[in-house]
């Protein structure tokens, strides 16, 4: 049987996204199912991003599909659904099927005349399973997946069957692994920051922690699942790449864990470069073994830094705190691993506070600080406390970088304000960079190229992002344009299946957005 | 099943499931909202398509070889000049559409056609000059009226979700009646001449080279949208790696104010070089006499 998996683009193509400079990995989900089914199968992976627009239908008449897959997060769920549209007219007879987070956490939304299946959460053994039937099925063309959990199917009378959600407790080293050489026409294009080739992993699913803005734990369950250190650095040692990016959410938890890993890449000798994300509270209590997993090949750290303003990280939940931001990036800057820190303003923001946020930012030195905007995701509890607020359900502008909630400022002046950060933060930048050149030297003296390469393009990107009219124009009449056509609903969480909503610490989970939060301008560190 | 009624039968399929029909951006519009700005910038690009296409048939009407075919294409040419539409033609109709989306349609008869839309027209300019009847006949007939109702099905529903009325878009709703009636008629016609290897190959041709010039038009357009969302992004996100070196150079220009003044005025004065409406459609009948 003939498997094409697609990765869709976030937006029309051509379109500028995160992606295009910041950070573009892999398609793991997609090597992750691909890698799951039998030999006997053709599997091809189709990523769009890096393709050109005619590729998936130059595609879909050459390679005659039986099955086209593909996945989604919440700001690609069009263009997902117009790739399966594309592959059911092109290819009738050809199966579709798609997964990841926006179709686990808003199934709803994806039932269409031409997607067959939708498959919710881990995707490995129910794409397993699904293969083997639609195999068996596929020349008389009628789809039956009874008993197949985890997934959502269609039949040729158009009636949608809910199958049981699938467990997601088996240990992942029981999971077969990602079969990267489905991407190995695209090495060498993939990249974070200057870090390239890059090649990606996971080694952990699901967090412990419950922050309401994230729907992670919700997913999987409030379940965290590890890789055991052999198969961690089987993989890492079977990537050609230097740099490797380690994909999961929260990677620095679980201590025993970290050291057996670094004992591993000793025991071995791995020489690689890596990078991942992790919590500031991890890293600030933990300067020793940060250290030894600095010497193991970290090279970098993702971490939600969110807020100035504890009052703020409390209301999101992060349950982290300003001072142990600012420790973990002292930290972070002394072991020469280089921070980029996520950030979040929110849309009730004032000037104040968006110029509190910038000084706090200059003042930690964060060497990529990223700003974004609080949104209510989809499966998230903020998105079910303030769902009834938005001001737009085009889920493109669900990027972060648009304000899908009323703005206390007007909105031109909120990008103003947002724009501005691209300037007013880089004292941070120049200060963090040249930390960490000076102690990371000889690891970059060979990259000077990719450096050179990524400074172009940020160059480009941020004369795009400086400028407001950037961000007005992408959501011009869709805020309460067509958005305001289309039913509340048509963002919605399954009601039926949907998990309780955590509340570890006896917190109302209406409370959780405090509009009469005390608007603090937050703090920016001495 | 005739050799000729097999043949259409697969041409049939063919062009339902062509990559031109099937666009990405045709998907997109049924999937994803997309607001009456949007629309406007399809519809400035699509209207020259929809002025022309009664020239590319009154040129085959010329050239018809017999009465079977000049009676397709004068059935085909009366609706189009307004009957079943209370007498107004489809380009008035679509004029209609432009301007519930914002756009001007006098000021679009003005100005300069869009590129893509230029080189649309004309390869169908030179289809059904510069190569055989059937040729010529595969691209309007086949090429257009079996590609039109499926393209349309997937715009339609874009079109309600953006809030615009049922009157406003009947050009594109009439079209899927219409075309299902002229795509009957046409393939009455064709079973005639559709009988000869040669016959078919000609015909196959024309819908092929029509079907590849419908997939450029909307490459184009979909180009077009993002450019009007994004003005400059097209730049930084090539599909295809390149160098570093040309990374640098691409950067040092666009940070060149007086390179930016330049390339603009490269760009208008290539428009300017491309005609109006009425300046093709006069070209367009003065060579089909
Ligand atoms: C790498 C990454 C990116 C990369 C690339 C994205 C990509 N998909 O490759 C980049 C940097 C571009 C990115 C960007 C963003 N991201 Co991101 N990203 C991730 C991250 C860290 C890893 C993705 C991954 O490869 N996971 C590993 C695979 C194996 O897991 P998976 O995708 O869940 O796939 C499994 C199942 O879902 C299922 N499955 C998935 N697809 C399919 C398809 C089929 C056919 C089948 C059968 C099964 C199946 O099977 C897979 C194997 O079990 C995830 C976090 C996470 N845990 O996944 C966030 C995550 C996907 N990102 C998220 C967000 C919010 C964003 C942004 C909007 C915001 C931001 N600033 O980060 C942007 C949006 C992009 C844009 N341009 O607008 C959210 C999505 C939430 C949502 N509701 O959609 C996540 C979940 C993070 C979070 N904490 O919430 N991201
Ligand atoms: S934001 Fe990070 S720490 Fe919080 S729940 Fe999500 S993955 Fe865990």
């Amino acid at each position: 049987m003939r498997i094409l998996l697609v990765m869709p683009t976030p937006f029309e193509g051509g379109r500028l996204g995160l992606e295009n400079v910041v950070w573009l990995s892999e398609p793991v989900a997609l090597t992750s199912v691909g890698g799951a089914v039998s030999d006997e199968h053709e599997v091809q992976i189709l990523d769009m991003r890096l393709e050109r627009e005619q590729s998936l239908a130059e595609t879909l008449v050459r390679f005659r599909p039986d099955l086209v897959g593909t996945t989604s997060m919440t700001t690609d769920a069009y263009q997902a659904k117009a790739v399966l549209r594309t592959a059911k007219q092109i290819v009738p007879s050809a199966l579709t099927a798609i997964g990841g987070h926006h179709p686990t956490l808003s199934p709803d939304e994806f039932d269409e005349p031409y997607i067959d299946v939708i498959v919710q959460g881990e995707g490995e053994r129910t794409f397993q399973e699904l293969v083997e039937r639609w195999d068996g099925q596929r020349s008389i063309g009628q789809l039956d997946l009874s008993g197949v959990s985890g997934t959502r199917w269609r039949d040729g009378a158009g009636v949608r069957h809910l199958e049981a959600q699938r467990s997601q407790k088996r240990s992942l080293d029981s999971l077969p692994p990602p079969d990267r050489s489905l991407v190995s026409r695209y090495q060498g294009r993939y990249f974070f920051l200057m870090m390239r080739p890059m090649a990606s992993i996971f080694t952990s699913r699901g967090c412990s922690f419950d922050c309401n803005f994230c729907a992670i734990w919700e997913y999987y369950e409030r379940r965290v699942r590890y890789l055991s250190a052999e198969k961690i650095v089987d993989q890492m040692e079977a990537c050609e790449e230097k740099y490797i990016f380690i994909l999961d959410d929260n990677f620095l938890v679980n201590r025993k864990r970290l050291r057996a890993f670094c004992d591993e890449i000793e025991r071995r000798g791995v020489k690689k470069y890596w990078m991942t994300q992790g919590r500031t509270d991890f890293v600030a209590d933990n300067p020793e073994l940060m250290e030894r997993l600095r010497d193991c090949g970290m090279l970098g750290l993702l971490s939600g830094y969110e807020s100035n303003d504890d009052d703020n990280l409390a209301s999101l939940r992060k349950r982290s705190n300003y001072d142990k931001n600012l420790r973990a990036n002292r930290l972070l800057e002394d072991l020469g691993i280089f921070s980029t820190g996520i950030f979040m303003v929110r849309p009730d923001w004032t000037k104040a506070q968006f110029q509190g946020l910038y000084d706090y930012i200059n003042t930690l030195k964060i060497g990529l600080p990223l700003v974004t905007i609080l949104t209510p995701l989809p499966g998230t509890q903020l998105y079910r406390a303030k769902k009834h607020e938005l001001v737009t359900t085009d889920h493109r502008l669900f990027d972060l970088l648009h304000p899908v909630l009323p703005t206390r400022l007007p909105r031109e002046e909120f990008y103003a304000e947002f724009a501005r950060s691209v300037d007013a933060m880089k004292p941070s930048i120049r200060a963090a960079m040249q930390a960490f050149f000076k102690r990371r030297r000889k690891i970059l003296l060979p990259e000077l190229k990719n450096l050179a390469w990524f400074y172009a393009r940020t160059w480009r990107f941020q004369r795009l992002v400086r400028d407001p009219q950037t961000f007005l124009r992408d959501e011009e009449g869709l805020l309460n344009g067509p958005g305001a056509h289309l039913s509340w609903d048509d963002i919605r969480y399954p009601d039926a299946q949907a998990p309780e909503p955590m509340d570890a610490s006896g917190e109302k989970v209406d409370s959780l957005w405090t509009a009469d939060l005390p608007h603090s301008e937050g703090r920016a560190a001495k | 099943m005739s050799n000729a009624r097999k043949f259409l039968a697969d041409r049939r399929t063919e062009i339902e499931t062509h990559p031109g029909v099937n666009h990405l951006l045709l998907n997109r519009l049924a999937t994803a909202p997309f607001s009456r700005e949007d629309y406007q910038v399809l519809a400035e690009n699509h209207i020259p398509l929809v002025c022309m296409f009664t020239s590319y048939l009154e040129v085959l009407l010329l050239r018809a070889p017999d009465s079977a075919a000049r009676l397709w294409l004068a059935k085909v040419l009366v609706d189009e000049y307004g009957e079943g539409s209370d007498g107004h033609d489809h380009a008035t109709l679509y004029g209609d559409f432009l301007t519930a989306c914002g756009g001007d349609p006098k000021a679009v008869q003005k100005g300069a056609v869009p590129r893509p839309a230029f080189e649309f027209i004309r390869t169908h300019r030179d289809l059904m000059r510069q190569r055989p009847f059937l040729v010529g006949l595969g691209a309007v007939g086949p090429g257009h009226e079996w590609a039109i109702p499926k393209m349309f099905e997937a715009i339609i529903p874009g079109l309600r979700r953006a809030g615009f009325s049922e009157g406003e878009i009947s050009y594109f709703t009439l079209h899927v009646e219409q075309d299902d009636d002229h795509g009957s008629w046409l393939e009455e016609a064709l079973a005639d001449y559709a009988d000869t290897a040669e016959a078919q190959a000609q015909i196959r041709e024309g819908a092929m080279a029509s079907l590849e010039a419908r997939r450029r038009f909307w490459d184009g357009v979909q180009r077009a949208i993002v450019r009007y969302r994004q003005p400059r992004a097209i730049r930084p996100d090539g599909p295809l790696p390149r160098s570093v070196p040309k990374e640098l150079l691409i950067t040092a220009w666009d940070g060149i104010p007086g390179a930016r003044r330049v390339e603009t005025r490269l760009r208008s004065l290539l428009r300017s070089r491309r005609p109006d409406i009425p300046g093709l459609l006069a070209h367009a009948r003065s060579v089909g006499r």
